[in-house]
Order: structure tokens, then C-alpha cells, then sequence
């Protein structure tokens, strides 16, 4: 496997989770991975990206115009980062709607609305990954996925966060 | 281990933690006070033969860099691991600064991981290298290699054994500078076979696509020379381009010492050599060779900044074509983003205390100087409420050192620092001694949302756990401030915005007062650590269209009626007066006081104050002395106006009492010719015959009359209208102002009113002022409750008789003034409530008296008793004289023609108004304005260019103002004053006069040009123009902070109670959760917390809190 996925949204909005998440997809599956963090000042709010990559890689970042997969939790970051999808690249942003944009496939997500309803807005990435995966973004299976959260998450977030994930699939096939 | 939190190093300490806890292991763990502190601690473990480490940002080690220089020459025995992470970008730190170069100027070898699978190997390697050398090693990872995820493959923990055993060898622990030198010879040597085992180092090595290049031959166009994880980005860009064979690239991961001989033969099999390092060209400047190599130095790489993919692709093109590489395919267009969006910036978090913070502190101070310093708090930059930065714990020396700079050209500016706790403790201690020590001024903030929050919440040295959650020794930051010398120390919850706005100011106040340094701790936890407030209290933010026009809403500066002058009955614009005091100007000030008062002598002594008691200052610690600096006034200046010219009017003036002569006086300035009729002898009516010297002597009055007169009044006394001169000769005047008074006594109707030994209380006033004191008797029975009745009591105990008053009601329904009563009492007077006289007793003189006892039967309007007498309790009182003091009434009788004629008017006691000097005195001038009008048609107002509105207490910012404790006023004790005439009351002085002008007195609604509406507008839009301010209205955004701002209520703004898109609350507080939508602000409630707080961020009353 070679994939490289880039994951943008404000501090706070989970980023570094998301990262973790594909960080243990992967290890479950024995891939190599290389990625990086925002971590401090940086992170009070303001804009974040994680590189991910899964395979073998020298480098922890992502060169603009090279990654496969976007992952936007919030709608202004995930669009001011499309630069960083390679030609034919997806992009999974939190938003009702999304402008046409040539050269990439663009799917927006009103992930947060889905969170709402769930009653937690945190979990907005957790619905975006569901919904990668019904879509055949990630080369992972409904049941890896939840393995990988259950083994993330604290059991007083599990039962959100699975259920989180299974709205994103479910949102991935209506779609 | 030891650490100091610092991105991008903060993590290292909790990891080493975690893997204590899997593995079992046995590690000493701490979070020290700063990174000189954890230094040592560490590198004590490593002298005494255990392995330590210790980890920190780059920065961290300038803090630690003076242990770390003394230790390379000292060696060490246990293995010493000095891990410093540098922040390329920079992303979180003061600069990018390149850690390597430690290595050259403290002479310790250095390793360079270009991964964290690497960096896991090097940790490995330094302890062993550290071990064999007895040297510290500088490990020296980046950000993308702190901040990275990667897999690692993990080795058994090596469990190692080892006791503490410190060995004594002074000339090496504690080695003396002769001494040093011999160790510097013993560290060169080690550094030159440290830098033989560096050329031969797994971490430095050649890879030519995806091998590793072992015999250094043949010949490349071009040769990359790199280490850190720029490694790794330049091997993946040569793959992508198809380069990875042609284009070798060594990887220096031991830089220093320098492997000068394995490079040289790298650069010989290179035409040409790019070098690609971060943050700064170390190994470039090893290399020493301009001709072949590109870098920093020939400006083929930037020189500042992180070297990201991109960037180091163009470095790389760069060169490529210097070294006339063949066309390379071009940079791969990448997709246009749809949004022009820049990088959200940090801000402070939905909730964060230090955003009230920062909000009171430049409520309080606009125009302060802010030093702050490294933390979360650093955002309140975004507040305008941070101007400096500069590192770990300046924020107290630069409020010192700017104190010190202004403070030489002997200025005094509002300088207020703030600090985090965590930082507090790292550097703050001694600065803060320093600044107490150096007798330095001004405000101290110390934040304390007790963590260290920015770097991840780790505990401080107030915590009560360690690093690994083990039992502390909380330090109390209190305590602490207090032992640095501190004198004045206030912990409050920021939360309270209103409540830290008036805590420093009272701190300011303090400070100015008495110097020092005031810390304030704003105390409140950290949003991240509680996740939700305590007290959820949710908002709304208010619009509706349309909103009122511009120009009703505008600001505008309306000069209103303070409480004193409306309470004045005489008019007078007391507080101009004390403003004109309070800038020094005398003559202004008692030239003011004359305009509307002939009298200020007089109503310095006698007047019952009302002014006083309606000034605000007096519901807030005690009332302005407006009486005493009246008489001050009166006394010492003469001031007079400028009197208008001739109008040939004459006008009579009968009575020469305080209505008389102030209506004389009015009508002399206002031009007309005046003469006053005066029965009596004397002038002055009742202030001279009805009140005692020892209130008003008669030489003060003599002077007040004598200023008068000096108009060019004619004063007629001797002359009684109706006896010495008719009614018909007063038809000769144009106008008639009569102020005869009342002077006729109220009978008691009892039987033997008429005995002798009865008086009248004005008449017995009327002897003693004349000059012959009655004679009387000692036990003297005085009736009434009014001043002539305590006035006669007083007299009577300065003549050496026994006084008893009695009145029918009750003490509280006198209606002499209570200080009156009070000070009768003090000087011996016997008051007896509830009788009421039914006979007097005598034949020819008066023996005794029959009184009978009332009750009070029910209590009418105000509180008033209405008392009946109780059946058979009638009893006797052996008396030798009664003076009777039951009020007088009028008792002028006009004839027909007179009265029909029009050009009569009447003033003081002859009214129906309360019967006070003050009054008296007021009416005069009312009745020289309506003279004036009825003679010429010429209305002047009473007052100008004030508005009616009155300011209550509640409109003035008190939290503005210092307490200040009223002037006491000197007067004569009860018992030296009973004893003669003297007057009692002493007055102020001119110092006190112009103290309590200067600093009691708010100013209520009148603009005292303080400047703070200027200084608070956000928008500069308020500006000076002479003694007045202008509010530019292009600039001004409606927010109505200068109303607001105003202590004194000047500034007159409507309420809109909508949002009026001014982004005050923007940009002052600034939470994430408030943005502008179409115009207006609305909450984001996906980040909003529900604090509450921003109620407080609003002027105009938009945002407010609902249930």
C-alpha cells in the first residue's frame, strides 16, 4: 500500500485523533507509516494539518500536489488546503456544499449536522472517515475501522464514536 | 529525566513516563522550574555515575546554557544526554536558532536524526559515546521529527544497575579556573577522537538511490550534502524525479565534530554540491569551500524559514540548473483552492480566563505599556493588550527596565506586565525581587489558570503532583510574592470582569500612592483542563433593524447638574467652582463663588449644607468639604465681578437681612442704583442680630457687608419704613424689593405670657448681638425646637446660666438642624422631650413654670409626631426666666397702592419657602433677576450651559476614584467653647482647600478634560481640540465605549441595545465563538461555552445574558 493522506481543520477539531486513526488502520494491517503533527501555539484555534502517510516513506510531509486523500474538518481549511491533492485526488470536507473544482473529486459531508443529531459536534471526523470508507477513499472495511477506534477510544467515548462511524458509512452509501 | 515543557520537545518527558509504567522500569521523573534547574538536577545524577537525560526546547538550553557550557569541561561519569529540539519556521518559538551549533562554541559532539527511528538509535549511541568519553552529548532532533509518527521497531529496555556513588575529585567537580585549563586540554583531545570515530559513524553515509554508496568513486554532476529530516524530503523529490541514481546524497547525522575528511571526499566526486540543512547552514559553514557548493550562503536555499517539500524543491531546481542538469518535467501545477483564505492564526479558546483578563486590564489602562511573555497569554496581542515578548520571564524586568527609562526624564506612565504561573516560576523570582529591590513601579498580572497551559497542561511547581503524578510540595504563589518583598498582593477571579477592573485600578492607586510593584493574581482554571465553566450562563446577541440614525446615536459631551448645585438654593455652580479650585485658579474660583453668592463668609459658617448632603463622594466615603472651601473662598479673596455699566434705575431695597443684601447686591452688578432701608442700627438682619458671634462673628460680617456696599450700594440703616420714612416715599423708586422678614413672635398663649422674666427668643437674640446681654438668671427654661431656641440655649450657657429646653415633640422632630442639637448638648444644655407649657408661674416675675407631658398620638406625613397631652401628668418647674422660641411670623403691611402697584417684589423670610440663609440669600438674587426684567425686559438665566439632567451616584465610576478621607474640620471642643463667644468653627486651609478639590471632588456630569475618553477610544476618533474634545465622526463606529469610559457620566450616547457592527467585541475580546455575519455578530454555538463573559464586551447593550 501507498497512500498519502493529508487531514486539515482547526485545533481542537480532533485532527491529531483522525491522524491516529489512520496511523492504526494501517499498523493493523502491518504497513509502514510516516506522518506528521501540529502540536502547541499553533494549535489554540488556529489552522492544523497532519500528514499521513502509509507505506514506505523517507519523510513525514506531504509535498503539495501529492496527496491522494483530503480530509477537511472544517469547510475554509479543507478548501484552502486542495493544493495538496495530487491530479484525480479526493477530498472529504465538512460541508453541505462544496464549488465544482477541475482536477479533483470533491465530496462534501455535512458532518457536522450528523454530528448534532448524535449530539456531540466533535466527533465530525469520525463521520468523515465512515463515510471515506463506504466510498472506497480508504482501503479499509467497515470492521477494521471499528477495531481501530475501540482501540483508541476511552470506553466512556465508544459508544459515540461507533456510532459516529456507522452514521458516516451509512451517509458514504446514500451518497 | 528532566525536562522543561517547550514545543517541540514538551512530549519527551511523558513518553519516557509511559514507558516507565509498561515496562516496569525504575526512572527518576521530573518537570523542573526551569531548564537550568533540570539541567543540573539531571547532569548531578551523571556525576554520580547514573545515567540522566535531560530534554528541551532549543531556547531551553540558552536558559540552561551556562551549566552546559561548565559541564563539557567538567566531564561527566554517568552517561549525560542532552536532548535540545529546534523549531524550523519557526512554528511555536522566539527564533531558529540551529542547536548544532552548540557544538562548536561549548566543544560537545552532536547527532542529527533525520527520523524517529533514528533518533530512537542515537538516544542509544549518545549514552554509550557519552559513557566511553565521560563528554555530554547533544542530541538535537526538529519539529518534524518531535511531531512525527512513524513506525519503530523497539529493542528490550537495557535495565542497568548502578548505585549512586559520587566520587570526590575537586579538580575536576569542582575545578577552579587554572584548573579549567587543563580540562579544556583533556576536551580537545576527546573531541579529536570523537571526531575520528565520526568519520566512520552508521549515521553519517551516502545513498545513491536506494543503497548506500560504500567506496566514494566516480562522478556526479551533482551531490546533495543533508541531515534532519530534510533527508528524507530531498530522497523522496530525487525519486519523484527520477534522480534517486544520478544524484548521491550524503547524510551528515554526526555533524561535530566535523567528519572534514569524509565530506572532502564526497565533494570530490561531486561537480557540484547543494547542501540541504535546517535551520541554519552549520554543516555549509563547516565546509568552508565557496567555490562548488550552493546553499544558504550563495542564496540557492532561503535563509530563513522551514525547508518544506516545496521549498526544497526549488532549492533543488536551483542548483540543478547551476549545474547545467538536463530539463526536468516542471513543478506540477497543483488545483487552484476556490477560497482566497489565509492561516487561521492562534487565538485564545472559547472560555479562556486570560481573554477577561486582558479585557479588564485594558478597560482599566488603554494607554499602559503591556511587557508580557511566553504562554498561552501571549494572544492577548490580539487584544492590544500585549506589546512585548521577548522571553521566558521578561515581562517583569522590561516593566522595570521601562520604568526606570521614564521614570529618569521623571515621567510616570501606566505600565502593567502579565505572566503565567508556570512562568512565574521558571524566571519570574528573580525579576521580581530585582524590581521590588530597585524600588521599581508598576502593575504586576500574574496569570494563574494554575498549569502550564500552552504546552499541554503539566503541572507547576503549585501543583500538588509531580510529573508522574506522585505526591508534592505545593508551592502557594502568594506566599512566594509576598517574600519577594511585594507589599500590596490581590487574588481575583478573572471571571469577575467588573471586579478586576476596579482591583487594579485600586492597585494602580496604590502604586501611585505608594510605589512598588502591585501584583494582582487573576486566579481562574485553565478551559482545557475543565473542558465547561462552573456556571453556564448562556447569551444572546441582540438585533433588530433598523437602527436609528447616525446622528442621534453619535456620542455627544452634554455638561450636566451635578448633585451640589442642584441642592444649592442660593445657585451657585459649586462644582465649577471646585474645578477652577482644583486647577489653582483662586480668583476664577471665588470670582465664580460671587457671581451668584454676596455671601460666602457667612454661608461658610451658618449654611446647613445641602450641597454636602446630596454630594455623591458622600455615599461613597465621606461628602466633599464644599462649605469649608467656601468660606475659605470668602475669607481670603475679593474677587468681586465687574459691574454692568449705569441704568439709571434706582431701586429700594428694605431689610438688610441675607435676602436684602444679596437682591442690593445683584441689582448693583446688573447696573442699577441701590439703597438699602435698615431699621435696626446695624446691617445684616438676623445674621447679625439672630445669630450668636461664636457661629458668625461680627468682624466677618462687618467685611462680607462692607464688600457689598463697595458697589456703590447706599446703605440707610436707623430708618424704619412706615416710622422714619412713609410708604408714599418709596413710589419715588423705580422698583421695590421688600426683605423685611418675620420678626413678629409666636405667642404661647398661656396665661402671664406678659410677666417679666418672659422674652421673646428674638429679642433676646437681639440684646446679646446688640452688645448688652440680657440679664437673666440662672435657671433659664427655654420653649421651642427651632436654631433661635437652640441658639438663645448656647448663648445662655456662654452667660453662665442653666438652660433647659423643652420641647413638645420628640428630639428627631426638631426642627433645629441636628449638628445644632447635638452640639447644644455637648456643651451642657439640658433638653427635656414631650412637655409642653400650660401656665407660666409668678406674680410680678416670672417663679416657675406648669408643663404638661405628651405623647405622641400618631405620626403624620414625614414622619412628623402628632402629640396630645397626657391626662393629669401636668407638673411644676421653679424657673427663674422663660425665653420663648416658637418661630415668629411675618408682619408687613402694605398699603393698597403699593401692593396694586407692580413694581413691588418680596424675598426671604416674607415666602413661603424653608426659612435658611441659604434660601434668603437665593431668593435676593431671584428677585434682582425679575427686577432687572420687570426694569429693562432683560431675562438672564439663572443657570447656563448646563442640562438640567442631575447625576446620581450611580452614573459615576467609582472604581475610578481612590479613597481619600475627608479634611476634618478644626473647630473648638464642646468645652472650650461653651466657655466664651469665641467663634468655634476654624476652617481650612489653602492646602486643603485645593486637596479636596483636586482629589475628592468627581465632577459629577461636568468634563474635567481627564483625557479617558481619548485614550479609551478604540479607534482614535476622539481628539483634543483646546480645553475641548472632538469626536470625528467618520471614524467613530458607534460603540459607546467613551460613554461608558466617562467616570463622570459627560458622555451622553443613546443605548441601542442592538448589535450596531461596531466589532468592539471583536477585537477587545475577541472570543472565537463571536463572528460578524451580514453586518451584525452572531454566536457560534458549535464553539461557544457558554461563559457568558462577552456580556461585558458589549456597549451598547446587544449582548445579554438569557435564562
Amino acid at each position: 500500500m501507498k497512500l498519502q493522506i493529508v487531514i486539515a481543520g482547526v485545533g481542537g477539531q480532533g485532527v491529531l485523533f483522525t491522524a491516529r486513526l489512520l496511523y492504526q488502520l494501517a499498523h493493523q494491517r502491518g504497513e509502514n507509516v510516516f506522518g506528521s503533527e501540529t502540536h502547541g501555539m499553533s494549535q489554540r484555534g488556529g489552522s492544523v494539518l497532519s500528514h499521513v502517510k502509509i507505506g514506505e516513506f523517507f519523510s513525514p510531509l506531504i509535498k503539495r500536489g501529492r496527496a491522494d486523500l483530503l480530509f477537511g474538518l472544517q469547510r475554509d481549511e479543507g478548501l484552502r488546503n486542495l493544493p495538496m491533492l495530487r491530479e484525480g485526488g479526493a477530498a472529504l470536507i465538512n460541508s453541505p456544499s462544496l464549488p465544482e473544482v477541475e482536477g479533483v473529486r470533491l465530496y462534501p459531508v455535512d458532518a457536522d449536522e450528523i454530528a448534532q443529531k448524535l449530539g456531540n459536534p466533535r466527533v465530525a471526523n469520525l463521520i468523515l472517515i465512515g463515510y471515506a470508507v463506504s466510498k472506497g477513499l480508504l482501503p479499509f472495511n467497515e470492521q477494521e475501522v471499528r477495531e481501530a477506534v475501540t482501540m483508541l477510544t476511552p470506553i466512556a467515548l465508544r459508544e459515540i464514536n461507533l456510532k459516529a462511524v456507522q452514521m458516516g458509512f451509512e451517509a458514504g452509501k446514500e451518497a | 529525566m528532566t525536562s522543561y515543557p517547550g514545543t517541540p520537545a514538551t512530549e519527551i518527558l511523558p513518553a519516557v513516563i509511559a514507558f516507565r509504567e509498561e515496562e516496569g522500569l525504575d526512572i527518576y521523573v521530573e518537570w523542573s522550574t526551569n531548564e537550568k534547574v533540570a539541567y543540573e538536577v539531571a547532569l548531578a545524577a551523571a556525576y554520580a555515575g547514573k545515567r540522566a537525560a535531560v530534554a528541551m526546547k532549543q531556547v531551553g538550553l540558552n536558559v540552561a546554557s551556562d551549566p552546559f557550557f561548565s559541564s563539557v569541561y567538567t566531564g561527566v561519569k554517568g552517561g549525560f544526554v542532552v536532548v535540545v529540539a529546534d523549531d524550523p519556521g519557526p512554528y511555536s518559538s522566539q527564533t531558529e536558532q540551529d542547536s548544532r551549533l552548540w557544538g562548536i562554541l561549548a566543544k560537545v559532539p552532536v547527532l542529527d536524526p533525520c527520523s524517529p527511528q533514528e533518533a530512537k538509535e542515537m538516544a542509544s549511541f549518545a549514552f554509550e559515546l557519552s559513557e566511553r568519553y565521560e563528554i555530554p552529548v547533544l542530541l538535537r532532533p526538529t519539529l518534524r521529527i518531535c511531531h512525527a509518527r512513524q513506525t519503530v521497531t523497539l529493542n528490550p529496555p537495557k535495565v542497568l544497575r548502578r548505585e549512586a556513588h559520587f566520587v570526590k575529585d575537586p579538580h575536576r567537580w569542582a575545578s577552579t579556573p587554572r584548573y579549567r585549563y587543563q580540562l579544556h586540554k583533556v576536551l580537545n583531545r576527546k573531541l579529536e577522537e570523537i571526531a575520528e570515530e565520526y568519520e566512520n559513524s552508521p549515521f553519517n553515509g551516502v545513498l545513491l538511490g536506494r543503497k548506500s554508496l560504500e567506496s566514494l568513486e566516480g562522478s556526479f554532476r551533482l551531490g546533495i550534502i543533508t541531515a534532519g529530516s530534510t533527508f528524507g524530503t530531498i530522497v523522496e523529490l530525487l525519486e519523484e524525479l527520477g534522480l534517486a541514481d544520478s544524484v548521491p546524497v550524503l547524510k551528515v547525522g554526526a555533524p561535530l565534530p566535523f567528519p572534514r575528511k569524509l565530506v572532502e571526499r564526497f565533494m570530490k566526486i561531486c561537480k557540484h554540491v547543494l547542501v540541504l540543512e535546517e535551520p541554519d547552514a552549520v554543516l555549509e559553514f563547516m565546509i568552508r569551500n565557496g567555490k562548488k557548493v550552493e546553499g544558504r550562503f550563495t542564496g540557492v536555499v532561503p535563509k530563513e524559514g522551514e525547508l518544506s517539500p516545496e521549498v526544497v524543491e526549488e532549492a533543488f531546481r536551483k542548483a540543478w540548473e547551476k549545474a547545467k542538469g538536463p530539463l526536468l518535467p516542471p513543478i506540477r501545477q497543483t488545483v487552484k483552492p476556490p477560497v482566497e483564505g489565509a492561516e487561521k492564526p492562534p487565538v485564545l479558546c472559547p472560555g479562556c480566563p486570560h481573554r477577561a483578563s486582558f479585557y479588564a486590564i485594558k478597560r482599566a489602562f488603554p494607554n499602559a505599556i503591556f511587557p508580557s511573555d511566553i504562554g498561552c497569554y501571549t494572544l492577548g496581542v490580539n487584544q492590544g493588550a500585549v506589546d512585548i515578548v521577548l522571553d521566558m520571564g521578561a515581562a517583569i524586568n522590561m516593566a522595570a527596565g521601562l520604568y526606570q527609562a521614564y521614570h529618569q526624564d521623571k515621567r510616570e506612565i501606566p505600565i502593567v506586565a502579565t505572566i503565567g504561573d508556570s512562568t512565574f516560576f521558571h524566571a519570574g523570582l528573580p525579576a521580581l525581587v530585582n524590581a521590588v529591590h530597585t524600588r521599581a513601579r508598576f502593575l504586576l498580572v500574574i496569570l494563574d489558570n494554575s498549569t502550564t497551559a500552552m504546552t499541554g497542561m503539566q503541572p507547576t511547581a503549585a501543583s500538588p503532583i509531580l510529573a508522574d503524578g506522585e505526591k508534592a510540595e505545593p508551592i502557594t504563589l502568594e506566599r512566594i510574592v509576598k517574600a519577594c518583598g511585594v507589599q500590596y498582593l490581590q487574588v481575583v477571579d478573572p471571571y469577575k470582569i467588573p471586579e478586576l477592573i476596579k482591583a487594579l485600578r485600586n492597585a494602580q492607586q496604590y502604586v501611585e500612592k505608594n510605589g512598588g510593584v502591585a501584583v494582582i493574581v487573576a486566579r481562574h482554571p485553565c478551559m482545557e483542563i475543565t473542558k465547561k465553566v462552573d456556571q453556564p450562563r448562556r447569551v444572546e446577541i441582540f438585533y433588530h433593524l433598523p437602527l436609528p440614525e447616525r446622528e442621534v446615536l453619535r456620542p455627544r459631551y452634554v455638561t450636566k447638574t451635578p448633585p451640589c448645585n442642584g441642592a444649592c438654593p442660593v445657585g451657585t455652580d459649586v462644582e465649577r467652582v471646585l474645578f477652577l479650585l482644583a486647577k489653582e485658579k483662586r480668583e476664577e474660583a471665588a470670582s465664580l463663588l460671587l457671581q451668584t453668592n454676596p455671601l460666602p463668609s457667612v454661608c461658610g459658617r451658618v449654611c446647613f449644607h445641602p450641597c454636602e448632603n446630596a454630594c455623591n463622594r458622600g455615599k461613597y466615603d465621606q461628602p466633599v468639604s464644599i462649605q469649608a472651601i467656601e468660606r475659605f473662598l470668602g475669607d481670603t479673596l475679593q474677587c468681586l465681578p465687574k459691574r454692568a455699566p449705569d441704568t439709571g434705575f434706582r431701586v429700594a431695597v428694605i431689610g438688610s437681612g441675607p435676602a436684602g443684601l444679596s437682591c442690593a447686591y445683584h441689582l448693583a452688578l446688573l447696573g442699577h442704583k441701590v439703597t438699602i432701608f435698615e431699621a435696626m442700627p446695624e446691617p445684616g438682619g438676623l445674621l447679625r442680630y439672630g445669630i450668636p458671634p461664636y457661629r458668625l462673628p461680627k468682624e466677618v460680617l462687618r467685611r462680607e457687608i462692607d464688600r457689598i456696599l463697595s458697589l456703590g450700594i447706599e446703605m440707610r440703616t436707623g430708618v424704619k419704613v412706615g416710622r422714619d420714612i412713609s410708604f408714599k416715599d418709596l413710589h419715588a423708586f423705580d422698583a421695590l424689593f421688600f426683605a423685611t422678614g418675620a420678626q413678629k413672635p409666636r405667642s404661647l398663649e398661656v396665661p402671664n405670657e406678659r410677666l417679666k422674666g418672659v422674652w421673646r427668643g428674638i429679642e433676646f437674640l437681639k440684646s446679646l448681638n446688640e452688645g448688652n446681654p440680657p440679664v437673666i438668671g440662672k435657671r433659664v427654661a427655654v420653649i421651642g425646637g427651632g436654631n433661635t431656641a437652640i441658639d438663645v440655649c448656647r448663648s445662655l450657657i456662654r452667660l453662665g446660666a442653666q438652660p433647659l429646653l423643652l420641647y413638645r415633640r420628640r428630639k428627631e422632630d426638631m426642627p433645629a438642624h441636628p449638628s445644632e442639637v447635638e452640639e447644644a448638648l455637648a456643651e451642657g444644655v439640658k433638653m427635656e422631650f414631650l412637655v409642653s407649657p400650660v401656665e407660666i408661674l409668678g406674680d410680678e416675675e416670672v417663679k416657675g413654670l406648669r408643663l404638661v407631658r405628651m405623647y405622641v398620638e400618631s405620626l403624620g406625613k414625614d414622619d412628623r409626631s402628632q402629640v396630645k397631652p397626657v391626662e393629669g401628668s401636668e407638673f411644676v418647674l421653679e424657673v427663674e426666666a422663660v425665653v420663648v422660641a416658637i418661630g415668629e411670623e411675618p408682619d408687613l403691611e402694605l398699603p393698597s397702592d403699593l401692593r396694586e402697584s407692580g413694581k413691588v417684589f418680596f424675598g426671604g423670610d416674607l415666602l413661603d419657602q424653608p426659612r435658611t440663609v441659604a434660601h434668603a440669600i437665593g431668593s435676593g438674587r431671584k428677585g434682582a433677576l425679575e427686577i432687572h426684567r420687570f426694569l429693562t425686559g432683560e431675562e438672564i438665566k439663572l443657570s447656563k450651559e448646563r442640562v438640567p439632567k442631575e447625576v446620581p451616584l450611580e452614573e459615576i465610576d467609582i472604581t475610578a476614584f481612590p479613597r481619600s478621607e475627608r479634611t476634618s474640620l478644626r473647630r473648638l471642643s464642646s468645652e472650650e467653647a461653651r466657655r466664651s463667644f469665641e467663634e468655634i468653627s476654624k476652617g481650612i486651609s489653602e492646602e486643603e482647600a485645593l486637596r479636596e478639590a483636586k482629589e475628592r471632588c468627581f465632577h459629577c456630569g461636568s468634563c474635567t478634560e481627564c483625557d479617558f475618553c481619548m485614550i479609551s477610544c478604540p479607534q482614535g476618533a476622539i481628539l483634543k481640540e483646546g480645553s475641548t474634545y472632538k469626536v470625528n465622526l467618520e471614524l467613530c463606529n458607534l460603540c459607546r465605549l467613551c460613554a461608558v469610559a466617562c467616570p463622570r457620566s459627560v458622555i451622553e450616547m443613546p443605548i441601542v441595545e442592538s448589535c450596531v457592527g461596531c466589532r468592539y467585541c471583536l477585537e477587545a475580546f475577541g472570543c472565537p465563538a463571536l463572528r460578524m455575519v451580514d453586518g451584525h455578530i452572531e454566536i457560534d454555538r458549535k464553539i461557544c461555552v457558554d461563559c457568558g463573559l462577552c456580556v461585558y464586551a458589549c456597549n451598547q447593550g446587544a449582548i445579554r445574558e438569557v435564562r
